[in-house]
């Protein structure tokens, strides 16, 4: 009896700590969650495993390039987007708006100019002019196209401080760049300090996936507009881009905060683009440019840097590249 | 004697995996059920947090250039009507088990429900 006892006590240590074991992969892997205003949108970062100096580190990195694209008001410690619209002189900044100048420089070509930070202006005056339900004359875009064509701003490395000098009339708008820019570099962090699970979500336009800890390390991402479809992706970046929110029907037709750098237009294609990819400011350039591009020409672009969209209007889905799996709850 | 044992232990065995599977259970009728609740933040704080589970019911938040009001309806929360220019706030509706936040560039107010489950992130 007392042998019985003694296994049958072993054997209910055993089954109890397998039954611990369940217990604990059941509990949940609580994440530690920030909310900060930037970018005029609330950037939500949710991170698992890590210290709180994480959330910190985090909020640094942002709030300096928070204040390098502010293109309201001065930043305290940057120079920022405002100081230099309000100028044609050559001003000092920091070798960090220096290099994003450099990457904005670079996607504008890479763009083939459908990403135009000297867009201002003309961003700025349709904004007014849809907020009282009216169309921008012809007259003004023609003009605001001609300053934009004939300003540009040139970057200069002198016994090692850096510069910026606008020229022409049109002004500098980082809003089609600014999150996803902030997001490579916030991505660089993650990297160098081995950090591997988050998810930060600017504005639900640009977002970076890490790895979740637990569905194999995919979050399931739902789509803006189509009932129950989501996708499951991980360790890359989104941009979006969208009129639904922010459009203006006059006479039938749909005008959006997102402007044709070339004829002036603020009619898009679609309702909603998507983009995934591995660079945070490309996908946010791109998910803007898309929505002036036909589907031909955003597949070429998809192939030639390696991101993947998908363009929808109406609520249906005009393309999809195969390589996006779109599922339904 | 053996064969007591063995019933002990199929007893033993049965009862934690019922017990498992109970807590399991518990555990994802509690999530799904649960109150919905929506934080609503002005500038990275939250003021209100509101039940979606009552009765609907309209109020007003202070926001950083402005009022806003918010209405609960249908177990949704939105904007009904703000100060903003755009008025984006307004256009993007009610909101309920979704993790899409409503926001107000303008007065730096968030809207967002708590715990939903639906997503991860919808965009």
């Amino acid at each position: 009896m007392f042998t019985y006892r003694f296994k049958f006590s072993r054997k209910t240590l055993l089954i109890s700590g397998v039954f611990s074991l369940l217990m604990s992969s059941c509990s949940s892997n609580a994440p530690i969650e920030s909310k900060n205003y930037f970018f005029d949108t609330y950037v939500n970062s949710r991170f698992y495993n890590v210290e709180n100096s994480v959330l910190d580190d985090v909020y640094k990195l942002l709030s300096e390039y928070n204040g390098l694209t502010d293109n309201y008001k001065q930043s305290a410690t940057q120079t920022s987007v405002f100081e230099i619209n309000e100028s044609n002189e050559k001003i000092e900044i920091s070798k960090n708006a220096y290099n994003m100048y450099l990457k904005v420089k670079e996607l504008q070509i890479s763009s083939l100019n459908y990403f135009n930070p000297l867009i201002e202006n003309l961003s700025r005056l349709w904004k007014e002019s849809l907020d009282n339900k009216e169309v921008l004359s012809e007259t003004i875009i023609s003009s605001e196209l001609l300053k934009m064509n004939n300003s540009s701003f040139e970057l200069f490395k002198e016994n090692s401080k850096y510069y910026i000098q606008r020229n022409g009339e049109a002004k500098l708008d980082l809003g089609a760049f600014a999150k996803g820019y902030s997001l490579d570099i916030l991505n660089e962090y993650f990297l160098s300090n081995e950090i591997k699970n988050y998810l930060i979500d600017a504005g639900n336009s640009s977002i970076l996936l890490g790895e979740k800890p637990d569905n194999n390390g995919y979050f399931t991402v739902g789509l803006k507009d189509i009932s129950n479809a989501y996708l499951e992706l991980k360790d890359c970046f989104i941009g979006a881009s969208g009129v639904s929110t922010q459009g203006v029907k006059i006479n039938n037709k749909m005008y959006s905060h997102i402007i044709n750098p070339f004829n002036g237009s603020a009619i898009n294609n679609y309702d909603y683009v998507f983009v995934k990819g591995n660079n945070g400011a490309l996908c946010d350039v791109l998910s803007t440019s898309f929505m002036i591009m036909d589907v031909d020409t955003v597949k070429e672009f998809e192939k030639n840097y390696n991101v993947e969209a998908i363009l929808y209007k109406d609520s249906k889905i005009i393309y999809s590249n195969s390589n996006l799996e779109i599922k339904y709850h | 004697m053996k064969s007591k044992k063995i019933r002990n232990d199929l007893i033993l065995i049965i009862s934690l995996l019922v017990t498992f599977a109970t807590i399991l259970v518990v555990l994802y009728i509690s999530r799904t059920s649960a109150n919905l609740i929506a934080n609503i933040y002005v500038q990275n704080h939250i003021v209100k947090r509101v039940s979606l589970d009552g009765e609907d019911q309209e109020f007003k938040i202070q926001g950083t250039n402005g009022e806003l009001t918010i209405a609960v309806l249908n177990k949704k929360i939105g904007v009904k009507e703000s100060n903003c220019p755009h008025k984006d706030c307004v256009k993007m509706g009610y909101i309920g088990e979704t993790n899409r936040p409503i926001i107000c560039a303008y007065n730096q107010v968030c809207i967002e429900i708590e715990g939903a489950l639906v997503n991860d992130i919808e965009i």
